[in-house]
């Protein structure tokens, strides 16, 4: 559970266009947004100006608009571009917000919170079919053997799972499924959404005190 | 002309207002301050609604109290059809909705007035209940993307079954229950917040228009 490691974040098509998706990696609140021209940027969740979720926010397709005071951050840099209380003066070069890396691939938003060493190695196809995410309110250790003996449902394909670690006490499971079926992908995704949630039961059943 | 019994704080209020603006239907708003005043317990107020609860609409002399059945009413009224589904499975499917709006009224509700309206509850099982009906339909909206449907029933154009869940679902994180792990409810909230007529309340932000 490194932080210089890759983790799924989203899924791609989490991110639709003028939307600002909320998500969490290792206890760090990102706010994650698509820009018109496709690019996914990752930032730290928190307005540099009052401090709030930036999640909330604007996506106006080349910057994110915060909500309270309509700062603006331009999309790939984050730098600020526009404080309406200051409508002459552009913003100084180094306000910036922290922005995340950041990579969009075989159907997932991956990031890390420091710089990984290397680009991410999986074995995936470019576009593999993406299970719903299962947000769990238990910790990855918890969830990662009940993961390893998954069985698939209706002896189908088995899927690849990733945890994502929202933090300490949470983590969020990400299947795909490299090679599904050209037919019924519907069913198959309702199948191993049953499933996973009856193994997020598991997961969140605390031990007696 | 209608007359709209309302408090500028309470949810349920919220989801007719909605209605009525996306309707353009013409009402004159009666203000009940429900906090600290408490002047829904007024004889006054009891006599309109022996329940002494928001909210309520008075259309010309009928009588309706609480949102499920003020949205049915000015939806089938107004809009049947569109707003409001006459056909049996999707008659059923509203219907499905508008009681889990009551449910998250009872607890995703609950732990907001419990943390903002000085009304006490058990707030754990108030977060509990909440995060089983946000589940369930964060995973309902999820399948139906999957279909390209964009609302809670499979109609094309959204039902009294969106706007009645729609203020508790905005309003959750007043309660205390983060919208975070619920990434297809918070992308359904834009489209809501996108229809036209759409107007906030205390508490709730607009999203950006579509991409043109």
């Amino acid at each position: 559970m490194s932080a210089h490691a890759w983790h799924p974040i989203a899924a791609a098509r989490d991110l639709p266009p003028r939307h600002v998706f909320h998500a969490k990696l290792l206890g760090q609140e990102l706010a994650v947004w698509r820009a018109d021209d496709g690019y996914v940027n990752v930032w730290e969740n928190r307005c540099l100006h009052r401090g709030v979720r930036l999640s909330i926010g604007l996506n106006e397709g080349q910057e994110l608009k915060c909500q309270y005071h309509g700062w603006r951050y331009a999309s790939r840099t984050a730098g600020c571009t526009y404080i309406p209380a200051h409508p002459e003066g552009a913003p100084a070069r180094r306000i910036a917000n922290r922005i995340f890396p950041v990579i969009e691939r075989h159907g997932l938003v991956w990031s890390a919170l420091e710089t990984p060493p290397d680009d991410l190695q999986t074995s995936l196809p470019p576009d593999p079919l993406v299970l719903r995410e299962i947000a769990i309110d238990a910790p990855a250790a918890i969830v990662e053997p009940l993961l390893a003996a998954y069985d698939p449902p209706g002896h189908g394909p088995r899927p690849i799972f990733f945890i994502q670690p929202t933090d300490s006490e949470s983590c969020v499971i990400r299947g795909v499924i490299p090679e599904p079926p050209p037919t019924d992908t519907l069913a198959l995704l309702r199948l191993h959404d049953a499933a996973l949630c009856a193994l997020r039961d598991l997961a969140e059943q605390r031990p007696a005190a | 002309m209608i007359t709209f019994y309302e408090d500028a704080l309470c949810e349920n209020c919220y989801a007719v207002r909605l209605l009525l603006h996306m309707l353009a239907v013409p009402y004159t708003s009666h203000f009940v301050e429900l906090y600290p005043s408490r002047a829904n317990l007024q004889p006054w107020f009891r006599a309109i609604t022996p329940l002494a609860e928001l909210p309520v609409i008075d259309d010309d002399g009928v009588i309706i109290a609480g949102a499920a059945p003020i949205l049915v009413y000015l939806a089938a009224k107004h809009a049947s059809g569109t707003w409001y589904a006459t056909d049996t499975p999707a008659l059923a499917q509203v219907t499905h909705f508008l009681t889990l709006a009551e449910r998250l009224s009872a607890t995703a509700g609950a732990a907001r007035r419990h943390e903002s309206g000085f009304a006490p509850t058990d707030l754990s099982a108030a977060h509990a209940g909440a995060t089983r009906v946000l589940r369930g339909l964060d995973a309902h909206l999820w399948f139906a993307e999957q279909q390209s449907q964009a609302w809670l029933c499979p109609t094309p154009h959204p039902t009294v079954a969106d706007l009645a869940c729609f203020p508790h679902v905005i309003l959750c994180e007043e309660g205390g229950t983060s919208r975070q792990p619920y990434p297809a409810l918070r992308r359904w909230c834009d489209r809501v917040k996108r229809l036209p007529g759409f107007l906030v309340m205390p508490g709730v932000f607009l999203t950006a228009p579509p991409k043109t």
